[in-house]
Protein backbone atom coordinates (compact mmCIF):
# COMPACT_ATOMS: atom_id res chain seq x y z
CA UNK A 1 0.00 0.00 0.00
CA UNK A 2 1.25 3.91 -0.66
CA UNK A 3 1.25 6.08 1.78
CA UNK A 4 -2.33 7.34 1.25
CA UNK A 5 -3.53 4.03 1.42
CA UNK A 6 -4.40 3.30 -2.05
CA UNK A 7 -2.51 0.66 -3.36
CA UNK A 8 0.99 0.76 -4.97
CA UNK A 9 1.09 0.63 -8.91
CA UNK A 10 3.90 -0.44 -11.12
CA UNK A 11 4.67 -0.67 -14.50
CA UNK A 12 7.36 -1.91 -16.43
CA UNK A 13 11.12 -0.36 -17.23
CA UNK A 14 11.67 0.36 -20.42
CA UNK A 15 11.35 -2.29 -23.09
CA UNK A 16 14.36 -1.11 -24.59
CA UNK A 17 16.19 -1.95 -21.43
CA UNK A 18 15.18 -5.90 -22.62
CA UNK A 19 16.61 -8.57 -25.17
CA UNK A 20 14.36 -11.64 -24.66
CA UNK A 21 15.54 -15.20 -25.91
CA UNK A 22 13.16 -18.28 -25.97
CA UNK A 23 10.30 -16.08 -26.22
CA UNK A 24 6.62 -18.29 -26.22
CA UNK A 25 8.43 -21.26 -24.61
CA UNK A 26 10.39 -21.03 -21.51
CA UNK A 27 11.36 -16.98 -21.93
CA UNK A 28 14.79 -15.81 -21.36
CA UNK A 29 15.45 -11.88 -20.44
CA UNK A 30 18.57 -10.19 -20.51
CA UNK A 31 19.01 -6.76 -18.83
CA UNK A 32 20.44 -4.38 -20.27
CA UNK A 33 20.84 -1.80 -17.65
CA UNK A 34 22.04 -4.11 -14.79
CA UNK A 35 23.71 -6.95 -17.42
CA UNK A 36 21.95 -9.72 -15.96
CA UNK A 37 20.07 -12.13 -17.12
CA UNK A 38 16.83 -13.95 -15.95
CA UNK A 39 14.79 -16.89 -16.11
CA UNK A 40 11.23 -16.44 -15.94
CA UNK A 41 8.04 -18.20 -16.54
CA UNK A 42 5.14 -17.08 -18.97
CA UNK A 43 3.08 -15.19 -16.87
CA UNK A 44 6.51 -12.77 -15.75
CA UNK A 45 7.12 -12.31 -19.70
CA UNK A 46 3.28 -11.07 -20.24
CA UNK A 47 3.58 -8.60 -17.37
CA UNK A 48 7.02 -6.86 -18.29
CA UNK A 49 5.91 -6.87 -22.50
CA UNK A 50 2.30 -6.31 -21.91
CA UNK A 51 0.36 -6.41 -18.67
CA UNK A 52 3.17 -3.58 -17.53
CA UNK A 53 3.24 -1.39 -20.57
CA UNK A 54 0.20 1.07 -18.50
CA UNK A 55 0.79 1.06 -15.13
CA UNK A 56 -1.13 -1.16 -12.47
CA UNK A 57 -1.95 -2.19 -9.41
CA UNK A 58 -1.28 -6.06 -8.31
CA UNK A 59 -5.36 -6.36 -8.32
CA UNK A 60 -5.88 -4.90 -11.91
CA UNK A 61 -2.45 -6.90 -13.31
CA UNK A 62 -3.35 -9.64 -11.85
CA UNK A 63 -7.03 -9.44 -13.53
CA UNK A 64 -5.23 -8.68 -17.23
CA UNK A 65 -2.89 -11.94 -16.38
CA UNK A 66 -6.06 -13.84 -15.60
CA UNK A 67 -7.83 -12.63 -18.90
CA UNK A 68 -4.91 -13.38 -20.75
CA UNK A 69 -5.09 -16.95 -19.34
CA UNK A 70 -8.54 -17.41 -19.78
CA UNK A 71 -7.90 -16.64 -23.36
CA UNK A 72 -5.44 -19.46 -23.56
CA UNK A 73 -7.14 -21.34 -21.33
CA UNK A 74 -4.34 -21.50 -19.05
CA UNK A 75 -6.08 -20.63 -15.66
CA UNK A 76 -5.04 -23.57 -13.11
CA UNK A 77 -6.93 -23.80 -9.28
CA UNK A 78 -4.04 -23.24 -7.83
CA UNK A 79 -4.14 -19.50 -8.91
CA UNK A 80 -7.35 -18.46 -6.86
CA UNK A 81 -4.98 -15.77 -5.06
CA UNK A 82 -3.70 -14.51 -8.46
CA UNK A 83 -3.47 -10.91 -6.54
CA UNK A 84 -1.43 -12.17 -3.95
CA UNK A 85 1.01 -13.77 -5.93
CA UNK A 86 1.13 -11.19 -8.35
CA UNK A 87 1.69 -8.61 -5.46
CA UNK A 88 4.47 -11.04 -4.92
CA UNK A 89 6.46 -10.91 -8.43
CA UNK A 90 5.92 -7.00 -8.76
CA UNK A 91 7.71 -6.90 -5.64
CA UNK A 92 10.51 -9.30 -6.76
CA UNK A 93 10.90 -7.81 -10.15
CA UNK A 94 11.13 -3.95 -8.66
CA UNK A 95 14.40 -5.38 -6.95
CA UNK A 96 15.82 -7.09 -9.89
CA UNK A 97 14.97 -3.68 -11.08
CA UNK A 98 13.00 -4.62 -13.81
CA UNK A 99 9.72 -2.88 -13.22
CA UNK A 100 9.29 0.73 -11.22
CA UNK A 101 6.31 2.32 -8.72
CA UNK A 102 4.48 4.89 -10.38
CA UNK A 103 3.89 7.81 -8.37
CA UNK A 104 -0.10 8.57 -7.26
CA UNK A 105 -1.68 11.09 -9.22
CA UNK B 1 53.42 -22.84 -44.94
CA UNK B 2 56.10 -24.61 -43.00
CA UNK B 3 55.25 -26.81 -39.58
CA UNK B 4 56.78 -27.72 -36.65
CA UNK B 5 57.79 -31.27 -37.81
CA UNK B 6 59.74 -29.80 -40.40
CA UNK B 7 62.27 -28.56 -38.57
CA UNK B 8 64.85 -31.01 -37.51
CA UNK B 9 64.40 -32.42 -33.74
CA UNK B 10 67.93 -30.22 -32.74
CA UNK B 11 67.10 -27.15 -34.42
CA UNK B 12 63.33 -27.52 -32.84
CA UNK B 13 65.36 -27.55 -29.15
CA UNK B 14 67.78 -25.24 -30.12
CA UNK B 15 65.23 -22.33 -31.37
CA UNK B 16 63.22 -23.35 -28.42
CA UNK B 17 65.51 -22.95 -25.95
CA UNK B 18 66.83 -19.68 -27.59
CA UNK B 19 64.79 -17.19 -29.44
CA UNK B 20 61.85 -19.16 -29.17
CA UNK B 21 59.15 -20.48 -31.99
CA UNK B 22 56.05 -19.53 -33.21
CA UNK B 23 53.51 -21.19 -33.20
CA UNK B 24 49.74 -21.29 -34.80
CA UNK B 25 47.39 -22.57 -32.62
CA UNK B 26 44.00 -22.09 -34.09
CA UNK B 27 42.93 -18.30 -33.92
CA UNK B 28 46.25 -17.57 -31.80
CA UNK B 29 49.64 -16.92 -32.46
CA UNK B 30 52.01 -18.20 -29.37
CA UNK B 31 55.98 -17.06 -29.22
CA UNK B 32 56.90 -20.56 -27.06
CA UNK B 33 60.11 -20.27 -25.66
CA UNK B 34 61.21 -23.18 -23.05
CA UNK B 35 65.06 -24.04 -21.71
CA UNK B 36 63.52 -27.33 -19.94
CA UNK B 37 65.27 -30.20 -20.73
CA UNK B 38 63.36 -33.09 -21.92
CA UNK B 39 60.53 -31.18 -22.84
CA UNK B 40 61.37 -30.39 -26.31
CA UNK B 41 60.88 -33.48 -28.16
CA UNK B 42 57.68 -34.67 -26.60
CA UNK B 43 56.67 -30.94 -27.68
CA UNK B 44 57.79 -31.23 -31.13
CA UNK B 45 55.88 -34.59 -31.45
CA UNK B 46 52.69 -33.16 -30.63
CA UNK B 47 52.75 -30.09 -32.32
CA UNK B 48 54.43 -31.08 -35.55
CA UNK B 49 51.78 -30.47 -37.72
CA UNK B 50 50.77 -27.12 -36.33
CA UNK B 51 51.67 -23.87 -38.70
CA UNK B 52 55.48 -22.32 -37.85
CA UNK B 53 55.84 -18.69 -38.14
CA UNK B 54 57.97 -16.41 -38.15
CA UNK B 55 58.62 -13.70 -35.18
CA UNK B 56 58.14 -10.40 -37.73
CA UNK B 57 54.30 -10.33 -35.91
CA UNK B 58 52.84 -9.27 -33.52
CA UNK B 59 51.89 -12.42 -31.50
CA UNK B 60 48.83 -13.14 -29.61
CA UNK B 61 51.02 -13.76 -26.06
CA UNK B 62 54.56 -14.99 -25.37
CA UNK B 63 55.02 -17.75 -23.38
CA UNK B 64 57.74 -18.93 -21.96
CA UNK B 65 59.26 -22.20 -18.75
CA UNK B 66 62.69 -22.16 -17.80
CA UNK B 67 63.82 -24.44 -14.91
CA UNK B 68 64.17 -23.55 -11.19
CA UNK B 69 65.79 -25.08 -7.97
CA UNK B 70 64.81 -25.46 -4.31
CA UNK B 71 66.51 -26.63 -1.68
CA UNK B 72 63.45 -28.72 -0.64
CA UNK B 73 61.57 -28.46 -3.98
CA UNK B 74 64.07 -29.86 -5.86
CA UNK B 75 64.11 -29.03 -9.45
CA UNK B 76 61.17 -27.65 -10.91
CA UNK B 77 60.09 -25.18 -13.92
CA UNK B 78 58.11 -21.70 -14.16
CA UNK B 79 55.95 -20.94 -16.83
CA UNK B 80 55.48 -17.38 -17.67
CA UNK B 81 53.15 -15.32 -19.81
CA UNK B 82 54.44 -12.51 -21.37
CA UNK B 83 56.76 -12.09 -17.84
CA UNK B 84 54.54 -12.56 -15.90
CA UNK B 85 54.14 -15.48 -13.66
CA UNK B 86 50.39 -16.50 -12.81
CA UNK B 87 50.96 -19.25 -10.85
CA UNK B 88 53.93 -21.47 -8.64
CA UNK B 89 56.34 -23.33 -9.85
CA UNK B 90 55.76 -27.00 -10.84
CA UNK B 91 57.72 -29.92 -10.43
CA UNK B 92 60.04 -30.61 -13.66
CA UNK B 93 58.87 -33.93 -14.18
CA UNK B 94 55.35 -32.00 -15.15
CA UNK B 95 56.61 -29.36 -17.25
CA UNK B 96 54.52 -30.38 -20.57
CA UNK B 97 51.34 -30.67 -19.01
CA UNK B 98 52.08 -27.26 -17.17
CA UNK B 99 52.86 -25.79 -20.59
CA UNK B 100 49.67 -27.39 -21.85
CA UNK B 101 48.06 -26.10 -18.84
CA UNK B 102 49.26 -22.41 -18.96
CA UNK B 103 48.12 -22.27 -22.45
CA UNK B 104 44.25 -22.74 -21.75
CA UNK B 105 45.09 -20.43 -18.99
CA UNK B 106 46.21 -17.35 -21.22
CA UNK B 107 43.27 -18.24 -23.57
CA UNK B 108 40.49 -18.75 -20.64
CA UNK B 109 41.98 -15.42 -18.76
CA UNK B 110 42.94 -13.49 -21.86
CA UNK B 111 40.55 -13.64 -25.07
CA UNK B 112 37.51 -11.96 -24.07
CA UNK B 113 37.03 -11.19 -27.61
CA UNK B 114 35.25 -14.71 -28.05
CA UNK B 115 32.72 -16.18 -25.85
CA UNK B 116 34.94 -19.20 -24.22
CA UNK B 117 32.23 -21.87 -23.10
CA UNK B 118 34.26 -25.02 -20.99
CA UNK B 119 33.20 -27.25 -23.89
CA UNK B 120 34.79 -29.69 -26.42
CA UNK B 121 33.57 -29.26 -30.40
CA UNK B 122 33.54 -31.47 -32.81
CA UNK B 123 32.70 -30.90 -36.75
CA UNK B 124 30.84 -33.47 -39.60
CA UNK B 125 29.46 -32.48 -42.73
CA UNK B 126 30.07 -28.90 -41.84
CA UNK B 127 27.97 -28.63 -38.49
CA UNK B 128 29.45 -28.40 -35.17
CA UNK B 129 28.82 -30.74 -31.66
CA UNK B 130 29.28 -28.68 -28.92
CA UNK B 131 30.08 -31.01 -25.68
CA UNK B 132 29.69 -28.47 -22.56
CA UNK B 133 30.60 -30.50 -19.42
CA UNK B 134 32.00 -29.93 -15.97
CA UNK B 135 35.45 -31.28 -15.23
CA UNK B 136 35.37 -34.99 -14.70
CA UNK B 137 32.56 -35.51 -16.92
CA UNK B 138 34.39 -37.32 -19.62
CA UNK B 139 34.38 -34.67 -21.96
CA UNK B 140 38.12 -34.89 -22.97
CA UNK B 141 37.76 -38.95 -23.69
CA UNK B 142 34.54 -38.23 -25.42
CA UNK B 143 36.03 -35.79 -27.90
CA UNK B 144 38.72 -37.92 -28.26
CA UNK B 145 36.91 -40.74 -29.63
CA UNK B 146 35.12 -38.53 -31.70
CA UNK B 147 38.08 -37.19 -33.41
CA UNK B 148 39.19 -40.52 -33.86
CA UNK B 149 35.44 -42.01 -35.74
CA UNK B 150 35.09 -39.48 -38.45
CA UNK B 151 34.57 -36.21 -36.50
CA UNK B 152 36.63 -33.05 -37.10
CA UNK B 153 38.24 -32.04 -33.66
CA UNK B 154 37.41 -28.05 -33.00
CA UNK B 155 38.51 -28.25 -29.68
CA UNK B 156 38.91 -30.86 -26.48
CA UNK B 157 38.39 -28.07 -24.37
CA UNK B 158 37.56 -24.67 -25.79
CA UNK B 159 34.42 -23.81 -27.48
CA UNK B 160 35.06 -20.20 -28.97
CA UNK B 161 32.24 -18.43 -30.41
CA UNK B 162 32.98 -14.51 -31.85
CA UNK B 163 29.89 -12.56 -30.07
CA UNK B 164 26.97 -12.89 -32.27
CA UNK B 165 27.81 -15.64 -33.62
CA UNK B 166 26.69 -19.59 -33.62
CA UNK B 167 30.01 -21.23 -35.34
CA UNK B 168 32.21 -22.79 -33.39
CA UNK B 169 36.12 -21.00 -34.14
CA UNK B 170 38.28 -24.06 -34.26
CA UNK B 171 41.45 -24.59 -31.45
CA UNK B 172 42.60 -27.96 -31.93
CA UNK B 173 45.30 -29.01 -29.14
CA UNK B 174 46.18 -31.84 -27.79
CA UNK B 175 43.94 -33.69 -26.18
CA UNK B 176 45.33 -34.28 -22.10
CA UNK B 177 43.73 -38.05 -20.87
CA UNK B 178 43.43 -38.37 -17.37
CA UNK B 179 44.20 -41.52 -14.95
CA UNK B 180 42.10 -44.49 -16.66
CA UNK B 181 40.93 -42.82 -20.06
CA UNK B 182 44.33 -43.39 -20.92
CA UNK B 183 44.35 -47.01 -21.24
CA UNK B 184 40.77 -46.59 -22.87
CA UNK B 185 41.99 -44.81 -25.56
CA UNK B 186 45.19 -47.08 -26.29
CA UNK B 187 42.24 -49.68 -26.56
CA UNK B 188 40.26 -47.21 -28.85
CA UNK B 189 42.61 -45.78 -30.90
CA UNK B 190 45.70 -48.55 -31.22
CA UNK B 191 47.21 -46.16 -33.70
CA UNK B 192 47.38 -43.57 -31.63
CA UNK B 193 50.73 -42.26 -30.73
CA UNK B 194 50.45 -40.58 -27.21
CA UNK B 195 52.78 -38.30 -25.44
CA UNK B 196 54.77 -39.25 -22.54
CA UNK B 197 52.93 -40.53 -19.25
CA UNK B 198 53.19 -37.55 -16.42
CA UNK B 199 52.27 -38.87 -13.23
CA UNK B 200 51.59 -37.14 -9.86
CA UNK B 201 49.84 -34.05 -11.64
CA UNK B 202 47.14 -32.36 -9.39
CA UNK B 203 44.69 -33.94 -11.96
CA UNK B 204 46.33 -37.22 -11.66
CA UNK B 205 48.32 -38.91 -14.12
CA UNK B 206 47.97 -37.40 -18.25
CA UNK B 207 49.28 -38.03 -21.02
CA UNK B 208 48.29 -36.05 -23.98
CA UNK B 209 46.85 -37.70 -27.50
CA UNK B 210 47.85 -35.27 -30.30
CA UNK B 211 44.83 -33.51 -32.35
CA UNK B 212 44.67 -35.37 -35.98
CA UNK B 213 46.46 -33.55 -38.47
CA UNK B 214 43.48 -33.13 -40.85
CA UNK B 215 41.84 -31.28 -37.53
CA UNK B 216 44.76 -29.02 -37.26
CA UNK B 217 45.11 -28.25 -41.03
CA UNK B 218 41.16 -27.00 -40.98
CA UNK B 219 41.67 -25.15 -37.99
CA UNK B 220 40.38 -21.94 -40.06
CA UNK B 221 37.27 -23.26 -41.01
CA UNK B 222 34.60 -22.79 -38.36
CA UNK B 223 31.45 -24.08 -38.21
CA UNK B 224 28.06 -23.69 -36.98
CA UNK B 225 26.10 -25.28 -33.29
CA UNK B 226 24.01 -28.23 -34.79
CA UNK B 227 23.38 -29.97 -31.59
CA UNK B 228 24.60 -29.09 -27.74
CA UNK B 229 25.16 -32.26 -25.82
CA UNK B 230 26.29 -32.38 -22.17
CA UNK B 231 28.03 -35.60 -21.38
CA UNK B 232 28.04 -37.04 -18.09
CA UNK B 233 30.55 -40.57 -17.76
CA UNK B 234 29.18 -42.68 -15.17
CA UNK B 235 30.25 -46.38 -14.37
CA UNK B 236 27.76 -48.38 -15.69
CA UNK B 237 25.25 -46.32 -16.33
CA UNK B 238 22.75 -47.55 -19.17
CA UNK B 239 23.46 -45.17 -22.61
CA UNK B 240 20.46 -42.56 -22.53
CA UNK B 241 20.59 -39.48 -24.67
CA UNK B 242 17.41 -37.58 -23.69
CA UNK B 243 16.43 -34.03 -25.31
CA UNK B 244 15.91 -30.56 -23.38
CA UNK B 245 14.58 -27.44 -23.45
CA UNK B 246 15.83 -24.72 -24.84
CA UNK B 247 16.09 -22.42 -21.51
CA UNK B 248 17.68 -25.34 -19.92
CA UNK B 249 19.97 -25.59 -22.14
CA UNK B 250 20.62 -21.59 -22.40
CA UNK B 251 21.13 -21.89 -18.51
CA UNK B 252 23.77 -24.41 -18.90
CA UNK B 253 25.51 -23.17 -21.46
CA UNK B 254 25.58 -19.58 -20.19
CA UNK B 255 26.40 -21.20 -16.52
CA UNK B 256 29.67 -23.13 -18.31
CA UNK B 257 31.00 -20.14 -20.39
CA UNK B 258 33.85 -19.07 -18.39
CA UNK B 259 33.22 -15.41 -19.91
CA UNK B 260 29.70 -14.65 -20.01
CA UNK B 261 29.40 -11.81 -17.09
CA UNK B 262 31.59 -10.22 -18.78
CA UNK B 263 30.80 -10.14 -22.17
CA UNK B 264 27.25 -9.00 -21.58
CA UNK B 265 24.48 -8.87 -24.24
CA UNK B 266 26.94 -10.20 -26.80
CA UNK B 267 27.12 -13.24 -24.54
CA UNK B 268 23.78 -13.73 -24.40
CA UNK B 269 23.20 -13.11 -28.12
CA UNK B 270 25.58 -15.95 -29.04
CA UNK B 271 23.72 -18.12 -26.24
CA UNK B 272 20.66 -17.36 -27.88
CA UNK B 273 21.46 -18.16 -31.30
CA UNK B 274 22.89 -21.38 -30.38
CA UNK B 275 19.72 -22.59 -28.27
CA UNK B 276 17.50 -21.28 -31.15
CA UNK B 277 20.06 -23.02 -33.99
CA UNK B 278 20.90 -26.12 -32.32
CA UNK B 279 19.18 -29.47 -30.89
CA UNK B 280 20.32 -30.09 -27.46
CA UNK B 281 20.45 -33.14 -25.25
CA UNK B 282 21.90 -35.17 -22.14
CA UNK B 283 24.13 -37.49 -22.44
CA UNK B 284 25.00 -40.04 -19.47
CA UNK B 285 27.53 -42.88 -20.58
CA UNK B 286 29.39 -45.72 -19.70
CA UNK B 287 30.92 -47.21 -22.51
CA UNK B 288 32.77 -45.21 -25.25
CA UNK B 289 31.35 -47.19 -28.19
CA UNK B 290 27.50 -46.71 -27.46
CA UNK B 291 28.26 -43.08 -27.02
CA UNK B 292 29.79 -42.29 -30.48
CA UNK B 293 27.31 -44.58 -32.14
CA UNK B 294 24.49 -42.69 -30.62
CA UNK B 295 26.35 -39.48 -31.48
CA UNK B 296 27.01 -40.56 -34.79
CA UNK B 297 23.18 -41.41 -35.02
CA UNK B 298 21.98 -37.86 -34.07
CA UNK B 299 24.40 -36.34 -36.84
CA UNK B 300 22.84 -39.03 -38.71
CA UNK B 301 19.43 -38.16 -38.77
Amino acid sequence: MSDRGRPARWRAVAQSEFAWANEGEAPVLYHRRSGRTHFVNAATALLLQEILLEPKDAGEAAAALAAAQAAAEEASPEEADLPGQVQAILLRLEELGLVERVPQP
Amino acid sequence: MRTVGSLAPASFASLLAAEGLGVRIGPFDFHVRARVSGLAQPLQDLYRDYPLLDRERVFSAHVAMRETWRLRGGRRVRFSVDGRTPHDDMPRGQALAVLEWGLNLVVALRFHGFLMLHAAAVERNGRALLLPAAPGHGKTTLCAALAHRGWRLLSDEFGLLRPGSPDIVPVPRPMPLKNESIAVMRAFVPEARLGPTITGTIKGTVAHLPAPAASVARAAEEAPVAWVVFPRWEAGARLALEPIGAAEAFLAIASNAFNYETLGEPAFDTVRRITEGARCYRLVYADLDEAVAALDALAGG
